[in-house]
């Protein structure tokens, strides 16, 4: 991150939520599986951002989300929650070593392994707070699980595709 | 008070978090009760653009299906023309002139529509320089389909039926019996009819209209037919499903429905409302 620093960082969250809004918004799968790729931007801050920076841009994004979905809050209070979280998860899956001198996330400097093991379950809580924070109660309480289950495994995937893709062009 | 500093500086990051939660948690329920934020929907100006050219572009792959539909419409709109006798003299009938104009269409593009929520929304691009106004009803070509929450000078978010918060006043056309409809939250091409007596005879294929009691669709606009109908033993009410009208996957231009009197009906219901409780 060190050669791109914080106008990198902003070009890429504007790319993403574009490439979010404009194409993955329209696909979900089987009525169900919706893609909420845009939480690769929260992964691809640098590891010690300050926690209120990370917090603001987490409700930030979210809003900025919402206003394309109509869905005023939802994503943002997901997205908020999904900030709060993340130093903390970083800090409990720190490797014995530390991260060294990898100042972010990244399945090159960490592995496939670490970096599915550090965002699917942030991903499942923050698609899984997203549809009940949604349907705002816990009416339909198994398909809302459900729905939120299956948009995880689909933005995981879409998720680890799009990083690849990023990787590579740093090379 | 260097204590209460302390305290506060050591869970900053706790605290922010809870406010910026608050203030999105303020920003759903005022968006559910349709005081609708002003900034944060998708009528603002920017977001509704962006949509708008997103729109404009794939909305050329849609062009054979929409022309299909509005042939349709047009169709179906020519037979009921032709059922009006010519033979009636062409009177100046003050009865119906007026009757024509109360009820007026602006028709208007969806640039943004979602299905699978659970809080389903519209965006349309017209809006109050247009002459909408907050709690316009919508409809399609083929049938309701909501209804105005929120208005910009050039668009307007619109609440779907397919919205928890959506409740329309129908009639069991054939009965002529009152009814509400409801979505259930799950499937976006059926919606609940609640409140049909257990004294009617449901039969599936039954067309469900709008009633035109709360001014938001013209009488007898098409709501849905009725395709699955249960009654518990002890049930007093039927559970029946109906099929919607309007597709909702592909809607794609609709009609805001504006009620000329529908100040003066709503303010003379509301004045009575008042005087009994």
């Amino acid at each position: 991150m060190n050669k791109y620093g914080a106008i990198g960082v902003f070009v890429l969250s504007l790319v993403i939520i574009l490439a979010q809004v404009f194409i993955f918004k329209d696909l979900v799968l089987f009525g169900s599986a919706f893609c909420f790729f845009y939480v690769l931007v929260f992964f691809l801050l640098p590891i010690d951002t300050n926690p209120l920076v990370q917090i603001l841009f987490g409700f930030v994004i979210g809003l900025i989300v919402d206003s394309f979905y109509s869905t005023q809050g939802v994503h943002a209070a997901a997205a908020t929650f999904l900030m709060f979280i993340r130093p903390f998860w970083i800090n409990i899956l720190s490797p014995g070593s530390g991260y060294g001198a990898a100042d972010r996330i990244s399945i090159r400097t960490q592995g496939i392994q670490w970096f599915i093991t550090f965002t699917y379950p942030l991903i499942l809580i923050h698609c899984i707070l997203l549809f009940f924070v949604e349907a705002f109660g816990f009416t339909n309480f198994w398909d809302t699980l459900a729905k939120g289950f299956y948009s995880s495994l689909f933005t995981l995937v879409v998720v680890l595709i799009i990083h690849y893709l990023l990787i590579n062009k740093e090379k | 008070m260097r204590r209460l500093l302390q305290f506060l500086y050591q869970y900053r990051s706790f605290l922010l978090f809870i406010l910026l939660e608050i203030l999105s948690f303020w920003l759903i329920v005022q968006n559910n009760n349709y005081q609708g934020a002003k900034y944060f929907n998708s009528a603002n100006g920017l977001s509704a653009s962006i949509s708008e050219a997103s729109s404009a572009t794939f909305g050329f792959f849609d062009l054979p299906e929409q022309n299909r539909l509005l042939a349709e419409e047009n169709a179906r709109l020519k037979k009921m023309l032709s059922a009006i006798p010519d033979s009636i003299p062409h009177k100046p009938d003050t009865l119906i002139s007026e009757d024509s104009t109360i009820w007026k269409f602006i028709a208007s593009k969806v640039i943004n529509n979602s299905v699978f929520l659970h809080n389903n929304h519209l965006t349309v691009n017209k809006g109050s320089k247009d002459g909408v106004y907050k709690g316009m009803g919508v409809i399609g070509s083929a049938g309701a389909v909501g209804q105005v929450v929120a208005v910009s000078d050039h668009f307007s978010s619109v609440a779907s039926i397919l919205n928890g918060s959506i409740l329309v006043s129908s009639l069991h056309k054939s009965s002529g019996s009152l009814c509400t409809t409801s979505w259930g939250g799950k499937d976006p091409l059926h919606v609940n009819i609640e409140y049909l007596p257990r004294h009617l005879s449901l039969y599936e294929g039954d067309t469900i209209v709008t009633s035109g009691y709360n001014t938001l669709f013209p009488p007898n606009t098409l709501v849905g037919v009725l395709d699955q109908i249960s009654i518990a033993d002890d049930a007093t009410f039927y559970e029946a499903k109906a099929k919607l009208a309007t597709d909702f996957y592909r809607l794609s231009y609709v009609y805001l429905v504006d009620f000329k009197l529908k100040e003066q009906k709503d303010s003379l219901e509301n004045s009575q409302v008042l005087r009994y409780e």
